[in-house]
């Protein structure tokens, strides 16, 4: 059986990524057997993520949102793009134009321009999550005002879980809250 | 009183019968009806616009189509007698107007994260604008994909919905392929 690596950080091509990421088509929660398995580890989260304006990735069904420091981002998506094609510079280049941030502000808008950047973007957010640097959200349901009630904020991890899965199709890791709620899966290796 | 969320018009606007297209949740109970055809103006795109993404695709909004839109939904809930929900429509405008004129293509449901009526507020907004064709539907992997620009920059999308009798419950949009783009629900009030 021969089999495609993915996670070739900054230079997997959007199209075959895009393309295969069903065939692996892994569950996108955690099961109680798999957050209890010897090879999951708990990642703590750091706090203060959305103290500043940050970068955020919407993610639906169930819906949760996943934000990072644009510090980080740009640190992260910097190191991957050393000796990358133009595009990839470019849109590095727009990120940092755009800093400071003024609100809360879509990664995916990058990808609208550069296809390349939407086909790792979930990568670049896998990376993040790796090292605790990220905010989840699920179900944001934020009230207006000085005195901001967040309803459900309660609900949201402090640390996550990181669960390994393989499938006939292929394999990579999951990212769940500590209830098995999933965050972010990655599709690493595709099995032809 | 069952009112739909989301719309003003229940008449397909500019839509026909599409037989040989399928729309709607693979394996659900209630069966949609025939996905009709609606034609989209593919106009959204070409200025700075609100974009919604959802998974491959993106759907794009003209800024001014977006705001008529939204008032338009102000004026039902006015006229309907729900001032409350009028009041935060209004709110919800006065966001998107501050907004304006956009320097680039902005994410839609930014606003969701502002408040929690805003997300339904957007939605209704989303249902309003894809019911008259008047949206960019693009899969993002093909925006530079000069020999496939249908998927690129959709000419139609498909909508599909359930009944309960003759009273619509459910509707939901999709692309040629039968991908789900949107979907909105009937609530009672």
């Amino acid at each position: 059986m021969s089999s495609i690596r993915l996670r070739l950080t900054a230079t997997c091509a959007g199209l075959l990524f895009c393309g295969a990421a069903g065939a692996a088509d892994p569950v996108d929660y955690c099961t109680n057997r798999e957050l209890r398995v010897k090879d999951t580890t708990t990642i703590q989260l750091q706090a203060g993520v959305r103290d500043q304006p940050a970068f955020y990735l919407r993610e639906d069904m169930p819906e949760r949102v996943l934000f990072f420091r644009p510090e980080d981002v740009l640190a992260l998506f910097d190191s991957w793009s050393v000796n990358q094609q133009q595009e990839v510079r470019a849109t590095l280049e727009r990120i940092r134009s755009d800093l400071p941030l003024k609100e809360d502000t879509d990664l995916f808008k990058y990808a609208l321009r550069d296809a390349h950047f939407g086909a790792i973007v979930e990568y670049l957010a896998a990376d993040l999550l790796e090292m605790g640097k990220a905010a989840v959200d699920f179900s944001p349901l934020h009230m207006p005002g000085k005195e901001a009630v967040q309803p459900n904020d309660q609900f949201d991890p402090s640390s996550i879980k990181r669960v390994y899965w393989k499938t006939r199709g292929g394999d990579g890791h999951k990212y769940c809250d500590p209830r098995g709620f999933g965050i972010l899966t990655i599709v690493e290796t595709i099995n032809d | 009183m069952r009112a739909l969320i989301l719309l003003a018009c229940l008449l397909a606007c500019g839509a026909t019968p599409a037989q040989e297209y399928q729309c709607g949740q693979a394996g659900a109970k209630i069966k949609p009806a025939k996905p009709e055809v609606i034609t989209l103006n593919r106009e959204a795109r070409k200025t700075p616009a609100f974009y919604a993404h959802v998974g491959r695709y993106v759907i794009f909004f003209k800024p001014e189509d977006v705001l008529e839109a939204a008032r338009a939904r102000e004026r039902y809930w006015t006229e309907n007698n729900f001032p409350a929900y009028a009041r935060q429509q209004a709110g919800f405008i006065a966001s998107l107007s501050a907004d304006l004129p956009l320097k680039e293509h902005a994410d839609f449901y930014k606003y969701s994260l502002r408040d929690k009526f805003y997300k339904p507020a957007a939605e209704g907004v989303i249902d309003l604008l894809l019911e008259q064709g008047r949206a960019s539907v693009g899969e993002w992997q093909h925006f530079d994909d000069a020999l496939d620009s249908d998927r690129a920059d959709a000419k139609f999308i498909l909508r599909a919905s359930t009944f309960s009798g003759s009273e619509e419950t459910s509707r939901e949009y999709c692309a040629a392929d039968g991908t789900v783009l949107f979907g909105a629900l009937y609530v009672i009030n």
